[in-house]
């Protein structure tokens, strides 16, 4: 045994340089992963401009193929917010767990920190993400220690295709608008044939993609995790609510919608004096933005910025918010 | 997160990432990848460490996130039928003149095993943990820590056993059977 340990230890000895991580970086990241979660329980009070991740897209600067879609006006769903019984919760997340990690378990919901002096509670609205931990094999409760595995909480109409969708066949590519929408419907277990699909954006072998409801609410959909993120229609925030937001790419793309809803607004990523990626606002002020082949394995920091339709800067990350634009150590395809 | 918190969390993640980030190399043999998912295992932590006992059950917590994201990472190109998991950087069949022929031969038969029988050894034999504590992170019985192991180790001395200079650790795999 000696001998295998030494190897292994060997063989992992020899790391290359800078692989190391900053430790006020991962702690940004954290924050900005908890205030993201908040704002979508608060009901998208916080402007974030999105934070879809996503891998080997097609659209970088200079190469903008990005897909856009026309905005359908008439027929689209109303976003309300959906609570069932937590039962109802475990209930319908155990054949995609249990499909997901292989066997059957015992799944427990996880209460998690909702920003209130309450502290925890457990999801249960229809469409978000809830948190399951298994429960040990000798069937004694949940493992205080297990981490938590996320489960999109299906509508009940979509339990059995969001279980099928676990081990279904590779994710569309973004340009196959009616297979965006089926695959995040049934991926998420969350019907959205009925909204308005306003952007999508290749991901590594699946996409992002950018949904509108009727009534002023979003959904953004990861088919690279299966999950949806809901707030409230940035569109319908003052312009001037950009000043309390912040790009935070943590992957290479996101697809997202500017304050104000304008159209022919410009969104630069800048790498010194050097654009590396921009998008053009849409659909009331839809974006997709891709950075893959700008990416540095280990990058710098990045600056970012709005630009109105005259050219004027109507916000610059690097004076807004500095630290939220420092992405390091990023891995993007290509 | 309360500051006090934040210090105890950069603190641990100050003393830990350099093993957690050998710990993924050995499970995906890629450098690049293994800091990467090191990355996210340890934003995950942040966004856990309020709820999380800080006592020694959680280098278990950390451990198993980590197998979780690599056997996930797995399932995830399975489905995806795309090459994920990267081969190992530098991985010639050496001629045993060196020590760096008989590691990049481990690794190159490392990324060979299936990812559970990965981790068994990785757990068992890098991180030196006991049937029991494998078990615990793995979520399942010891009797499927033992089964796994066994699978992974006859795994290895085959994929191992065209190359005469590694004869000590296929000896050594077969007699710790």
């Amino acid at each position: 045994m000696n001998d295998l340990t030494d190897m292994l230890r060997d063989s992992s000895e020899q790391q290359p340089p800078g692989l190391g991580l900053d430790p006020a970086d991962l702690v940004r990241r954290g924050r900005g992963r908890v205030h993201r979660r908040r704002a979508l329980t608060a009901g998208g009070c916080a402007l974030v401009l999105a934070a879809v991740a996503a891998v080997g897209s097609t659209w970088h600067l200079g190469g903008d193929t990005k897909t856009q879609i026309a905005d359908p006006t008439r027929g689209l769903a109303s976003y309300q917010a959906v609570r069932i019984s937590p039962a109802a919760v475990t209930a319908r997340c155990t054949p995609i767990l249990d499909a997901e990690y292989g066997g059957h378990h015992t799944w427990v919901e996880v209460p998690e920190h909702d920003g209130t002096k309450a502290g925890r509670r457990i999801e249960t609205r229809v469409g978000h993400d809830a948190a399951f931990e298994a429960a040990t094999p000798s069937g004694h409760g949940a493992h205080r220690h297990a981490p938590a595995e996320d489960c999109s909480i299906p509508q009940a109409k979509m339990v059995a295709a969001a279980t099928r969708a676990v081990t279904s066949t590779p994710d569309p590519r973004a340009a196959n608008h009616a297979a965006v929408v089926r695959a995040c419907s049934t991926e998420a277990g969350y019907d959205l044939k009925r909204w308005a699909l306003l952007e999508s954006v290749d991901d590594d072998g699946s996409a992002v993609a950018l949904f509108r409801a009727a009534n002023g609410f979003i959904a953004e959909c990861d088919l690279g995790g299966a999950y949806l993120s809901f707030s409230r229609d940035p569109a319908t925030e003052p312009l001037s609510a950009l000043d309390g937001g912040y790009l935070e790419p943590d992957n290479c793309a996101k697809v997202g919608v500017l304050p104000g809803g304008r159209d022919g607004m410009r969104i630069e990523i800048l790498d010194g004096q050097r654009t590396v990626a921009t998008a053009t606002t849409s659909h009331r002020g839809a974006f997709a933005l891709n950075l893959n082949r700008s990416w540095p394995r280990h990058g710098r920091a990045f600056r970012g910025r709005v630009l109105d339709a005259h050219g004027a800067v109507v916000w610059s990350g690097e004076a807004a918010r500095p630290g939220d634009l420092t992405w390091a150590s990023v891995r993007c395809g290509g | 997160m309360k500051s006090r918190d934040e210090a105890a969390y950069v603190e641990y993640v100050g003393g830990c990432q350099d093993r957690l980030r050998r710990t993924a190399y050995l499970m995906t043999g890629d450098w690049a990848l293994a800091s990467d998912i090191t990355q996210e295992v340890l934003i995950k932590l942040y966004v856990a460490w309020p709820r999380l006992d800080r006592g020694p059950g959680l280098p278990t917590y950390v451990r198993r996130t980590i197998m979780s994201s690599v056997i996930d990472l797995k399932r995830k190109q399975k489905r995806r039928r795309e090459d994920v998991i990267a081969e190992p950087e530098t991985l010639p069949i050496g001629d045993g003149s060196d020590g760096r022929a008989d590691r990049d031969a481990l690794m190159r038969a490392l990324t060979e095993v299936p990812p559970r029988q990965r981790a068994c050894v990785v757990l068992r034999y890098f991180e030196e943990l006991s049937i029991a504590e494998t078990a615990e992170i793995l979520k399942c019985s010891e009797g499927n820590v033992k089964s796994q192991t066994a699978r992974a180790l006859d795994a290895l001395r085959r994929l191992l056993d065209d190359a005469a200079w590694i004869g000590p650790i296929v000896a050594e795999l077969e007699g710790a059977r």
